[in-house]
């Protein structure tokens, strides 16, 4: 009795203790956050008239930390970040703090940085990491509206109107756009000399898959087969689902998505659509044919272009189709490949929100963090040497200006040029159309636009129906991608999804769209 | 000797060889796959024999090697004066606990327990080391945290508990302080729960990569086993297509899985020279019954 | 007089060893009780605009995602089960190995075994995926062997009675060294006495162990277990992330509360809803082992935990 006594006493003791501590906690906390709220306002400068470039020594200097992803850390960035430096402290007076994190950790490091209010100026943020529109809904990052106009206007007017329409959340800039392939639809690939062999012209069917349309591959598939029955045809729902005629609006992974040609932005459930149950069928029909070699492929979580060195594959679909691609597949397969676009291309707001860079709201110099970006939106030279290294060192140039590895390419290569700044300012590559850049504005500006340009779901009310049909998809994506599972399986997969509140995710996004569109 | 006796010996033998070779394989595993060429792998299959025997792989893991010897650099230091630490402190409060007649026992044993199960997460955490304590970037951050885990305290105090009061009574009637039976007592009877606990201590260390995956962004404050992390695990990323990356979007060239295992490779093996210095201290005869007689 | 003589000793005494404990008391204070207060969190909706001490409270909604879905019940019982199996089965082996390495004769025997049966504890959870797929993905070693045998096109990832019993082996034969190594460092804190007073009287060994060094290790094998009974809802993630590499008809088997939520958050990532989880599964393992050390008590007050 007398220990149970104790035993509660020292319980009592440890809450009061806690509480103290949080109460201390909560205190300091309490001045950190309004010390960081406030920033924003005591340091923009009254900058009127300096849209004319400032003079670098003008600028008081500041560090700007920069928090990004990718295939990191590269053996020898600390020279190439050295380097990049020098330019921007002359240019701009600013030094940046390079972090650089591997994809597998940003998302979990970036999001610990942002709830802990740590200070920050910049990350990479997009719909798939570091999630653009949850951490505007939570007030994660600045409105750039005005930024832009004052600090990055050279930028701001080289990206069209429309594409800053599609970041903006309840008519705010908060991301600025790396400028890239926006205009998506599925690669469909295969190796030349396989395509040349069995007589198959990629062109054939270019731009005109569809789930009705599948068997237009087949006779092709077949002939394959019949010698190598090694090789499978390879897509997967997360790579072709851009093929499909309806936008997903919160990830392929979510139901909701609207028809590009309805007027009326009518949401429903795509999963219960005929498009998708068709395809399930022609990929069930394929599986049962052998054409998908399901059985060794179902315990890899995605299929890679090692495989395809290895011989593995008839064709496949996925990726982007873009100017330039094959020969990006002929790097990757080891071998020359053709290509061509599965369907139509739309300009949709996932494809433009893909690749973003925002600005903290715990940054104490926004406008310095801004005049960054431009700076690296408009300097070719230094988007060059961050993103493929030291010139006759990290790459080289051949005699047509077209970029070859340099003789130490291993010690920096991110192979993120979507990641830093404009895409369009990167170095061609050698094996590329010289006019590679021009080709994909142009892709992107022939696309048709999606009714939706301009609307982002705000995921925030619906979080908790997400994440549970998010993870009814993760089991059962594999099954349906490979064929293997039969028609009440599927059925078993929709009911789950309901379960999970499918309809009222699909609910949530009719109410926004509405509200958008009464706004507009 | 007699059948009767080796027989039984025969058998243990036989039972805890094939457990012993349930633990090799795998292993023979890796470092066949560590040394194959990729592509022959995956048109073959998986072998105990190295397919077209090359260690390329390893030079392409040990490209720049000063990044990996720094890594190891880090991994060694924070795990040698980890341990000494956490040791030392891990040591004095088991014994504390370990004593009948400590009047806090109860109430400091429920102390140290709670904090196994309850932690106040990885937000208020992350705030309190890197905002508070400021110790982020540091060496320090490798070490402190894991100082004192409520596990290895609970466990090393079951190890103390054994030991006679009796031999404590008759130090303290001659008229020794408690800090001075400790050490020259305690410690030395201790050295199997010891060895145990310390060895243990070195794995946590050793294994870590978590508290460099928050708090450190130095490069060169990088230990081995989290530079095996993070690459494994950004692989693990761009191979798993419930990423979301918008497809067409990955065009790195990953690290293939021969690299893969010969990373891993290098980040356990200095553990297995490790093993054995705890090793000599699991003797009979280090035990109480011995010093008493 | 010479009470109050005593007394001055006994707080002496006391003080002294509270200064020993001292260290780790703070370290174990700021390292895991500070951070303890953070724990409102899981009763907030986290907006960084207002900063997590300002976000307003929004009682027990952050609970109710999991609870309410579909699967919640079935991962419920899935981790218990797997810790169940793991804590009576892997123990249990521990001893028995524990044991038999105690009565091995060769000095140069038992040092071999005890560092190979630590090799599976080297390596982290995504390599032991790897060497699985290397036995029984379908270009594996032993899935090539059973096809040989002539049972065409066996999968190993498809077949879901088979995966309790292999993440439950694996679990196992992971730890067994490690937790071995426990109780064979338990069996020499034996004092030899007792087995020598053994011997003389004639017992056999199997007597010796029943009578002497299982009762002896008892508190040691009660400690590991209440400790390991605390995080009965918690579940080793890379074992039930990694090792069935995401196949999702497998799910219904391999998916425990850990994989679960971080399934649900991966894309939302949200800090509130993943608190509240850890919260339950804190809470929910400390009532077990209030009641498992309370019956431990009852029967060896010695054993207890606390």
């Amino acid at each position: 009795m007398v220990k149970r006594l104790k035993l509660y006493k020292s319980g009592i003791i440890a809450t009061i203790f806690i509480l103290m501590f949080s109460l201390v906690i909560g205190a300091c906390g309490n001045s950190n956050n309004k010390a960081g709220v406030s920033s924003p306002e005591t340091t923009t400068p009254p900058a009127e008239g300096s849209s004319s470039p400032t003079p670098a020594a003008d600028l008081p200097p500041v560090t700007l930390s920069w928090y990004f992803p990718g295939n990191f850390p590269q053996p020898e960035q600390d020279k190439v970040f050295t380097e990049v430096n020098k330019i921007v402290k002359e240019k701009i007076n600013a030094t940046i703090d390079f972090k650089p994190i591997s994809f597998g950790d940003y998302d979990q490091k970036i999001k610990v940085i942002i709830a802990s209010g740590e200070a920050y100026d910049i990350a990479f943020t997009s719909n798939w990491l570091n999630n653009y529109t949850q951490n505007v809904a939570k007030g994660a990052f600045l409105p750039l509206d005005e930024l832009l106009e004052k600090y990055a206007p050279k930028s701001f007017a080289a990206i069209p109107a429309n594409f800053w329409d599609a970041t903006r959340v309840n008519g705010n800039i908060y991301g600025y756009i790396n400028y890239q392939i926006s205009a998506r639809t599925p690669d469909v690939a295969t190796s030349k000399a396989l395509a040349d062999k069995y007589g198959f012209d990629v062109n054939s069917i270019s731009g005109k898959l569809s789930p009705d349309t599948m068997n237009l591959l087949e006779p092709y598939i077949q002939a394959v087969k019949k010698d190598h029955p090694e090789k499978a045809l390879i897509s997967q729902l997360s790579q072709i689902y851009e093929m499909f005629s309806f936008e997903s609006l919160a990830g392929f992974n979510v139901p909701g998505a609207v028809s590009y040609n309805d007027d009326t932005l009518t949401v429903f459930n795509q999963f219960e659509s005929d498009e998708y149950k068709k395809l399930a069928a022609v990929l069930r029909d394929w599986n049962a044919k052998g054409y998908l070699n399901s059985k060794e492929r179902i315990s890899k979580k995605q299929d890679d272009w090692a495989d395809a060195k290895a011989g593995k594959w008839i064709m496949v679909i996925g990726g982007a189709y873009k100017p330039g691609v094959a020969s990006l597949n002929s790097e990757l397969g080891g071998e020359p490949y053709v290509s061509a676009p599965a369907s139509k291309p739309y300009l949709t707001t996932g494809g433009i929100v893909a690749t973003m860079q925002a600005i903290s709201r715990s940054s104490k110099n926004p406008e310095r963090a801004m005049m960054l970006l431009e700076l690296l939106n408009t300097d070719k030279d230094l988007f060059n040497l961050l993103n493929f290294g030291i010139k006759d060192d990290h790459f080289g140039l051949n005699a047509e200006g077209l970029m070859v590895p340099g003789p130490n390419q291993q010690g920096y290569n991110p192979q993120v040029p979507w990641m830093f700044a404009s895409n369009f300012l990167a170095n061609v590559q050698e094996g590329m159309p010289k006019t590679v850049w021009e080709d994909t504005i142009k892709m992107n500006e022939d696309a048709e636009p999606s009714k939706l340009l301009g609307f982002s779901f705000d995921a925030e009310p619906v979080k908790g129906e997400i994440g549970k049909t998010s993870a009814v998809f993760g089991e059962f994506y594999r099954g349906i991608e490979l064929g293997v599972i039969n028609e009440t399986k599927y059925n078993e997969f929709l009911s789950k999804m309901k379960d999970a509140g499918a309809d009222k995710i699909i609910a949530e996004m009719q109410k926004q769209i509405d509200a958008w569109k009464t706004s507009k | 000797m007699s059948f009767r006796r080796t027989l039984p010996q025969i058998l243990i033998h036989l039972l805890l060889i094939l457990f012993g070779i349930s633990c090799i394989i795998p292993l023979i595993s890796i470092i066949s796959i560590s040394l194959s060429d990729e592509n022959s792998i995956i048109q073959n299959g998986y072998s105990f024999v190295p397919q077209g025997f090359n260690f390329s792989s390893y030079a392409y893991v040990l490209y720049k090697p000063l990044q990996l010897l720094s890594a190891l650099k880090t991994s060694l230091i924070v795990s040698i004066v980890g341990t000494l630490i956490s040791l030392i402190i891990t040591a004095g409060i088991a014994y504390v606990l370990s004593r009948e007649d400590y009047k806090y026992k109860s109430s400091l044993s429920f102390y140290v327990f709670f904090t196994m199960l309850f932690n106040g997460g990885l937000v208020p955490t992350y705030m309190l080391i890197s905002k508070y304590l400021h110790l982020k970037n540091t060496i320090w951050v490798l070490i402190l945290p894991y100082l004192a885990i409520p596990w290895f305290i609970l466990l090393l105090r079951s190890f103390m508990q054994k030991i006679p009061h009796s031999i404590i009574e008759s130090c303290m009637i001659d008229g020794a302080s408690e800090l001075r039976i400790f050490f020259k007592i305690i410690l030395p009877l201790a050295k199997p729960g010891l060895a145990t606990i310390g060895l243990f201590i070195v794995l946590q260390y050793w294994n870590d990569w978590w508290l460099s995956l928050l708090y450190i962004e130095k490069e060169s404050l990088v230990p081995l086993q989290y530079m095996l992390y993070r690459m494994i695990n950004n692989i693990e990323f761009l191979t798993s297509s419930t990423n979301a990356m918008p497809p067409g979007m990955n065009t790195s060239i990953i690290p293939a899985e021969t690299a893969r295992m010969a990373m891993a490779i290098l980040a356990a093996g200095p553990m297995l020279v490790v093993f054995p210095f705890f090793q000599k201290y699991f003797v009979k005869g280090l035990t109480v019954g011995a010093v008493k007689g | 007089m010479a009470a109050t003589k005593k007394k001055s000793r006994q707080f002496r005494k006391s003080f002294q060893l509270t200064m020993l404990a001292l260290p780790a008391i703070i370290v174990i204070f700021i390292f895991s009780y500070i951070p303890m207060a953070g724990v409102f969190i899981a009763f907030k909706n986290i907006n960084y605009e207002q900063g997590i001490f300002h976000s307003p409270w929004i009682g027990f909604d952050n609970f109710k995602f999991f609870f309410t879905s579909n699967d919640a019940w079935l991962v419920v019982r899935n981790t218990l089960g797997y810790n169940i199996v793991s804590i009576v089965v892997g123990t249990l082996l521990a001893i028995i190995f524990a044991i038999l390495l105690n009565e091995i004769i060769s000095r140069k025997a038992l040092k071999v075994y005890q560092t190979v049966f630590f090799f599976p504890y080297f390596f982290s959870w995504v390599i032991i995926a790897y060497m699985a797929y290397s036995f029984i993905g379908p270009y594996g070693i032993l899935t090539r062997f059973i096809e040989d045998l002539g049972f065409t096109s066996f999968d190993f990832y498809t077949e879901t009675w088979i995966w309790p019993f292999l993440l439950s082996f694996i679990n196992i034969w992971k730890g067994l060294g490690y937790i071995s190594i426990i109780f064979y460092a338990g069996i020499l804190g034996i004092s030899q006495e007792y087995f020598e007073a053994a011997a003389i009287d004639g017992a056999s060994k199997y007597q010796i162990i029943r009578k002497i060094t299982i009762p002896l290790i008892m508190p040691l094998i009660t400690i590991m277990t209440l400790l390991s009974v605390g995080k009965i809802f918690y579940s080793d993630f890379g074992l039930f992330f990694f090792v069935p590499r995401e196949v999702g008809q497998l799910y219904p088997v391999t998916q425990v509360i850990d994989t679960y939520v971080y399934r649900m958050l991966r894309q939302s990532g949200d800090i509130g809803m993943s608190s509240a989880v850890g919260l339950f599964q804190s809470l929910m393992g400390f009532i077990i082992v209030l009641i498992s050390n309370y019956l431990v008590k009852k029967v060896n007050d010695d054993n207890k935990l606390f």
